[in-house]
């Protein structure tokens, strides 16, 4: 299976928020590393964690998560990245290719995208 | 002929002549009368028409300064040639009057719309001037001012033309739209942030609904904790709504959770404004411990009481908020074994969003629940009205002390 034993590192500042993205990571069989509350914490976690994939939201307790992203781009580790509502300008150009997706989160979105990340054929989602 | 005869005939021919000399002097007397009128006609219509041209000039020169609009005028080469006060309040400066350098425009700087810089020679002006465009309306510009700071202003340009139809140079009308604009600005800072506020909220509602609805309860037991929860929810947003949504306060998030509760509920501290993350979090920490002091606890008995308290201690960058739920006269606690959501939220959604483990203490008197975080963590920027030293005003949930 195309999510066992995969690490995803998940970047959030609202716990409650967080509790629906690690449990449908871990429903899939991935392993989730964090959640990382600050852009210092997500920082060490990508220093020193071994990771798959990373699911960032983009705002985290003031700050924006564009340094986290860059540094995970640089180790090439895929990022997607959620948000309660990101006005498109806001994002750098660099990130906005990569796969935006909106809170609340939709399960079957999450893993289709992940599954698109990791290189396996994905169902198509209903709109 | 006799000298005599000769005499008279030179007499006569003199006389005839001063006659003749007379009848001409009275013509051209009559002549000079009659240019003398006209003449005197002629100065009078022109001095009126210097005087109605005068009081005409003087209108428009009081409409020119005083008038709220920014006008001023350039030539064909683009030398500036007069401009009114309220150019020269909007420009922040007053241009040198044929200053070659200062042309077109009597700003320090130009920048369009969007940010970029606009030289002087390419500026709206200049392109009426030139002819590449036959007018300007309601252009858009920002104008910094030697002060460094900007404004933005609508502009609107004629040509003055001669009888040939050659531009001579043209007249620039326009005035400041700043506020205008700043209102745009922070209507779209509301709408973002509303639309970003709604979506969090329902992101919440989704976690809370999975986790109540999961586990071992009946699915009619789990219907009534999630509705429950939900409800609580809404009193987070009620707190949030009293404080402008800049964040919520610690005792209106305690007084909404009683509210439908009888007595024996006292709480007291001094005005904490939460920031909004919290609140949710802080509100579903109280429903929690609230529901289960009346299911289990201290509220389960009739002589069961719960105190409340908060304070800060310290101050500026060492300052901390305390909070304690202490519960007395309830039946002998019993921790408890389950781990459901109530418990994730009362450990670990507090101490992720508080940044410290809050203490819970089973103690067998009473359950305790304390928290201690560093107030900066906790309150929004600028906070709740507190005294310089101590608490201040300090908050006495109402009705709800017996």
């Amino acid at each position: 299976m195309i999510f066992a034993g995969r690490r995803v590192l998940v970047v959030e500042d609202e716990f409650l928020v967080s509790l629906t993205t690690i449990e449908f990571l871990e429903c899939a069989g991935c392993e989730v590393v964090g959640p990382a509350t600050t852009v210092a914490m997500a920082m060490q976690f990508v220093e020193t964690e071994f990771l798959d994939a990373a699911v960032l939201d983009i705002n985290i307790s003031g700050d924006t998560i564009w340094p986290v992203a860059e540094a995970l781009r640089r180790k090439g580790v895929p990022c997607l990245f959620l948000s309660a509502y990101s006005p498109l300008s806001e994002i750098p150009e660099l990130f906005k290719v990569a796969p935006r997706l909106e809170k609340p989160l939709e399960q079957k979105s999450l893993l289709c995208h992940l599954s698109a990340i990791w290189g396996a054929e994905c169902e198509p989602v209903s709109p | 002929m006799t000298k005599t005869a000769r005499a008279s005939e030179n007499l006569l021919a003199m006389n005839e002549a001063l006659i003749l000399g007379s009848l001409r002097q009275h013509e051209l007397t009559d002549a000079a009368d009659a240019l003398n009128v006209q003449l005197q006609r002629e100065i009078t219509q022109r001095k009126q028409l210097e005087t109605t041209l005068r009081e005409s000039e003087q209108r428009y020169r009081v409409l020119f300064e005083l008038g709220p609009l920014a006008v001023y005028s350039c030539d064909v080469a683009g030398n500036i040639q007069n401009f009114n006060r309220r150019s020269a309040e909007l420009w922040g400066r007053e241009p040198v009057l044929g200053d070659i350098d200062e042309r077109f425009c009597g700003s320090f700087k130009l920048f369009r719309p969007d940010g970029s810089f606009l030289p002087h020679e390419q500026c709206p002006m200049a392109e009426v001037l030139s002819g590449k465009i036959p007018e300007a309306r309601d252009v858009e510009a920002l104008i910094e001012r030697p002060d460094g700071s900007r404004i933005f202003v609508v502009a609107n340009i004629r040509p003055l033309k001669n009888q040939r139809g050659e531009i001579t140079g043209a007249i620039n009308c326009f005035y400041d739209i700043t506020e205008r604009k700043e209102a745009e600005q922070r209507q779209q800072l509301l709408t973002d942030e509303l639309a970003h506020r709604s979506k969090n909220l329902l992101a919440v509602i989704q976690a809370v609904a999975s986790r109540s609805l999961s586990g071992t309860r009946s699915l009619a037991e789990a219907r009534e904790v999630l509705s429950q929860r939900i409800h609580a929810l809404a009193r987070s947003q009620s707190a949030l709504a009293a404080e402008g949504f800049r964040g919520a306060q610690v005792a209106e998030i305690i007084r909404l959770e009683f509210e439908g509760f009888s007595g024996r509920v006292t709480a007291s501290g001094p005005d904490v404004i939460l920031h909004p993350r919290l609140a949710q979090t802080f509100t579903l920490v109280i429903h929690e411990l609230a529901t289960n002091a009346s299911k289990y606890g201290a509220l389960s008995l009739a002589d069961g009481a719960v105190v409340i308290v908060w304070s800060i201690e310290g101050e500026h960058g060492a300052a901390r908020f305390r909070f304690q739920w202490q519960e007395c006269g309830g039946p002998p606690v019993v921790p408890p074994t389950r781990q459901g959501f109530g418990r994730i939220l009362l450990e670990r959604a507090a101490a992720q969003d508080f940044g410290t483990s809050p203490n819970i203490n089973f103690a067998p008197e009473g359950l305790v629940y304390e928290i201690d975080a560093p107030l900066s963590a906790v309150e929004v920027a600028g906070g709740g009205i507190r005294a310089k030293s101590g608490n201040g005003k300090v908050n006495r949930v109402a009705g709800i002390v017996k």
